[in-house]
């Protein structure tokens, strides 16, 4: 009994690390938001320099080996310019606004995994980009 | 509306990172990937400051600001990769989705004093919509 609940809590876990995730990420994005006249890219620069160290000292408290891939590279920038170009918009915009728009980010993940990993696709997968086509215009359109 | 091109841009990239962020995941740990993610675009960041010459020194209380969402960014971003490490990225990416619109415009609405229209309730809604259907 014991061990089938362990592996149900185990089997749900990711469901923890999502609220988690969500909860520490909107903060984030309220705290940049919070960040007075000053370029987005040296927003960036600090919050790197203490995720960076966070993540080095997380793998070292929880002996998880750091191991290098090429791969690693594309990765990197490809994450520091989308972050830079979402800060620009946070910058110039509302988070109200800016936030839903970059936050579609999961559909288009969504949809490469369901291209190149062989995820289902179903009738809801399609009207669920329907409607963030009118979320976006919705959001990104005159008052 | 010049926001909305740097949203998209900013989209479509952060997307296409997590898809790439799973694909590595199935060969190594969450740590190293987001570890060695920082380790280069932060050098790549370093580079640019060095050869424009711009001042990294925003004033004290920005750069703790800066700090902050750091350390929340770090919180955030692991367990983001541990859930996408531990099931299918077309059930994980819509359902943090799901969660940071409504926690990111509840706090831009409640907090920051942002204007509150029908339209903007309307694309909310259309926008939490799409990751419920993608996600259910």
């Amino acid at each position: 009994m014991f061990l089938f609940n362990k592996k149900l809590i185990m089997k749900s876990m990711w469901k923890f690390y999502i609220i988690l995730s969500t909860i520490f990420l909107a903060l984030s994005s309220f705290t940049v938001k919070n960040v007075k006249k000053s370029s987005p890219l040296v927003v960036v620069f600090w919050q790197f320099l203490m995720s960076m160290s966070l993540v080095f000292a997380y793998s070292f408290m929880l002996d998880q080996k750091l191991i290098f891939n090429p791969m690693m590279i594309i990765l990197g920038l490809t994450y520091l310019i989308s972050l830079s170009l979402y800060y620009y918009s946070l910058k110039i915009s509302d988070l109200s606004k800016a936030a839903p728009v970059f936050n579609l980010s999961s559909t288009v993940s969504a949809i490469l995994g369901i291209i190149f990993l062989s995820e289902q696709i179903n009738a809801k997968i399609v009207g669920g980009i329907i409607f963030a086509a009118f979320g976006i215009y919705l959001l990104g359109g005159k008052k | 509306m010049k926001w909305v091109y740097y949203a998209l841009m900013a989209m479509f990239l952060q997307g296409t990172t997590i898809f790439l962020v799973k694909t590595q995941l199935s060969n190594n740990n969450p740590y190293s990937v987001l570890f060695f993610q920082y380790i280069f675009g932060l050098s790549a960041l370093s580079s640019y400051f060095l050869f424009k010459k711009e001042n990294i020194f925003i004033g004290k209380k920005n750069v703790s600001l800066a700090i902050l969402s750091g350390f929340f960014v770090s919180i955030g971003l692991i367990s983001y990769y541990l859930a996408i490490n531990e099931t299918a990225l077309s059930i994980v990416a819509p359902v943090r989705g799901t969660g940071f619109i409504l926690l990111t415009s509840i706090m831009g609405i409640t907090i920051l004093k942002e204007k509150l229209s029908l339209k903007k309730i309307m694309g909310v809604i259309f926008c939490i919509l799409s990751i419920i259907f993608l996600t259910i």
